[in-house]
């Protein structure tokens, strides 16, 4: 009994000394203030962290001098604003990670647009040639004409004298409107591709228009021979023809490439207009055709020399030659019956006092061509056939 | 605790200490969305622009082809045009115009 009596006076006495414990408050503060979110907060949120940390030592301290309640106060405190710390450390990082983003969004933006571009010109280009491949497959080699009677070999005659006229008039064309002026490129071949409407490639095929134009002239004969006599080229003709328009007309698309806008169709337009109103008061209608916009005049020679009335006229159309440099100017001079070689210089002479007219165009931009009764307007010997084409050649497509 | 006024201050600055923590929270939360999302937009960005290089590769590849089978096709083609010219030529040497044939 003694004992336990014993026992019980020391227990009391052992407790009674024992000393306070800690408040856990301010042990999750301690364990706080080593946690890597509370170096975050160290790093980035400085203010509020060494508030924090001043709490903590505040809360230390009161468990040395009391109440104890005030050191779990200062101990929650500082937890709460250890976790604010740490809340700004997010804030901060987060919007730094956000602000590189951006960044890198804008820059990865202009990137993709610039490929995007690059891209969307790409696929033009593919388009484009896939279309010119599909032409050149599908295209049908042109047949070879077969012998044929007098009659039809004379009809043939007919048409290729048309023909060479106009394959004149084309070539000539696209000569005035540069063509021929660079470096011919070599023949072509089916390992190199070439662009067709590059400088040297339209000289080389310019060259060899006109050589087939030579050729075929030259087949032709003399104006008086006797039709039937022989076999007429007619596919020579064509091919010739055909050669001289594919040359003028790539010649036209690259000087619409270097001139970059299409204000050709809007330029001819006003000139045919301008044209048309000059026409309703001398009594003459232009039209438009593949070279140009054309002005066609009668009646305009008084023996050898051009007339008063077409003097007037050509001075007229010379101004509005001058209002648009753009466009060469072609004289074409047609008969209404075949002309023999000798009276051709005569006629050759006319035409060129014509085109002498046209002075504010530079010699280099204006051709004449003396078409005889190749190109007649209307059938047989009639004297509608007699006239004088001015033509406007269009710099660029139609 | 009653009267105790300094544990009072204490206590009030607590609340108001959790309380902007809570407010931080919520901040830092948001704010991660928008970089999340930011984040996500430059992956989106960037793998449209690797497709878009790759096709433009493909492209490119595509041109330098087509433009070897044209260069091959338009000789072909003024090949054959030029037959038809040599084939005339024959037909010129060869045969002189035929006579009228006599119709029934």
């Amino acid at each position: 009994m003694k004992r336990s009596l014993l026992f019980a006076v020391a227990f009391v006495v052992a407790a009674g000394c024992a000393p306070v414990p800690t408040p856990r408050a301010v042990d999750d503060a301690d364990a706080a203030s080593r946690s890597p979110a509370a170096l975050e907060a160290k790093t980035h949120a400085a203010q509020v962290w060494a508030l924090a940390e001043r709490r903590r030592l505040e809360a230390h301290a009161a468990l040395d001098e009391g109440p104890p309640a005030r050191a779990q106060f200062l101990a929650e405190e500082a937890l709460a604003t250890y976790q604010e710390g740490a809340a700004l450390a997010r804030t901060v990082k987060a919007a730094r990670r956000s602000e590189t983003a951006s960044a890198e969004s804008e820059k990865l933006a202009a990137e993709l647009a610039v490929v995007d571009a690059a891209l969307k010109i790409a696929s033009a280009d593919v388009e484009a040639l896939e279309l010119r491949l599909r032409v050149a497959q599908g295209a049908e080699p042109p047949g070879t004409s077969r012998p044929a009677s007098p009659e039809r070999e004379a009809a043939r005659r007919e048409a290729a004298r048309g023909l060479l006229v106009q394959g004149r008039l084309l070539c000539g064309a696209a000569r005035l409107l540069g063509a021929g002026s660079a470096k011919p490129a070599p023949p072509a071949s089916d390992k190199t591709p070439e662009d067709p409407s590059s400088g040297p490639v339209l000289s080389r095929d310019l060259a060899e228009a006109e050589q087939r134009l030579s050729e075929l002239d030259a087949a032709l004969g003399a104006p008086g021979e006797k039709p039937g006599a022989k076999a007429t080229p007619i596919d020579l003709a064509t091919r010739a023809r055909a050669n001289c328009l594919s040359v003028l007309t790539r010649t036209r698309r690259q000087s619409a490439a270097a001139a970059s806008g299409g204000t050709a169709a809007s330029s001819a337009d006003s000139l045919l207009s301008e044209l048309g109103a000059m026409g309703q008061k001398a009594g003459f209608s232009p039209s438009r055709d593949e070279r140009g916009v054309v002005v066609v005049l009668r009646d305009v020679f008084e023996g050898d020399d051009v007339g008063a009335r077409a003097k007037s006229l050509l001075e007229q159309l010379d101004r509005v030659a001058a209002a648009h440099a753009r466009f060469a100017v072609a004289v074409v001079v047609h008969t209404d019956k075949p002309v023999s070689a000798a009276d051709k210089a005569k006629w050759e002479a006319r035409a060129a006092k014509v085109a002498s007219r046209f002075g504010s165009v530079p010699e280099a931009r204006r051709l004449t061509v003396f078409a005889a009764d190749a190109l007649p307007a209307a059938t047989g010997k009639n004297a509608r056939n007699t006239r004088v084409e001015i033509v406007f050649i269009a710099p660029e497509a139609l | 605790m009653a009267g105790d006024a300094d544990g009072a201050r204490i206590l009030s600055r607590v609340s108001l200490a959790w309380a902007k923590a809570a407010t931080a929270i919520v901040r830092a939360t948001e704010t991660e969305k928008r970089a999340d999302a930011a984040q996500a937009k430059v992956k989106d960005l960037r793998d449209k622009v690797e497709r878009a290089k790759a096709l433009l590769t493909e492209t490119e590849s595509r041109k330098g082809q087509l433009t070897t089978e044209i260069a091959r096709a338009e000789l072909a083609a003024k090949q054959a045009s030029g037959a038809s010219v040599e084939g005339e030529k024959k037909r010129l040497e060869k045969s002189p115009p035929k006579k009228q044939e006599k119709r029934p």
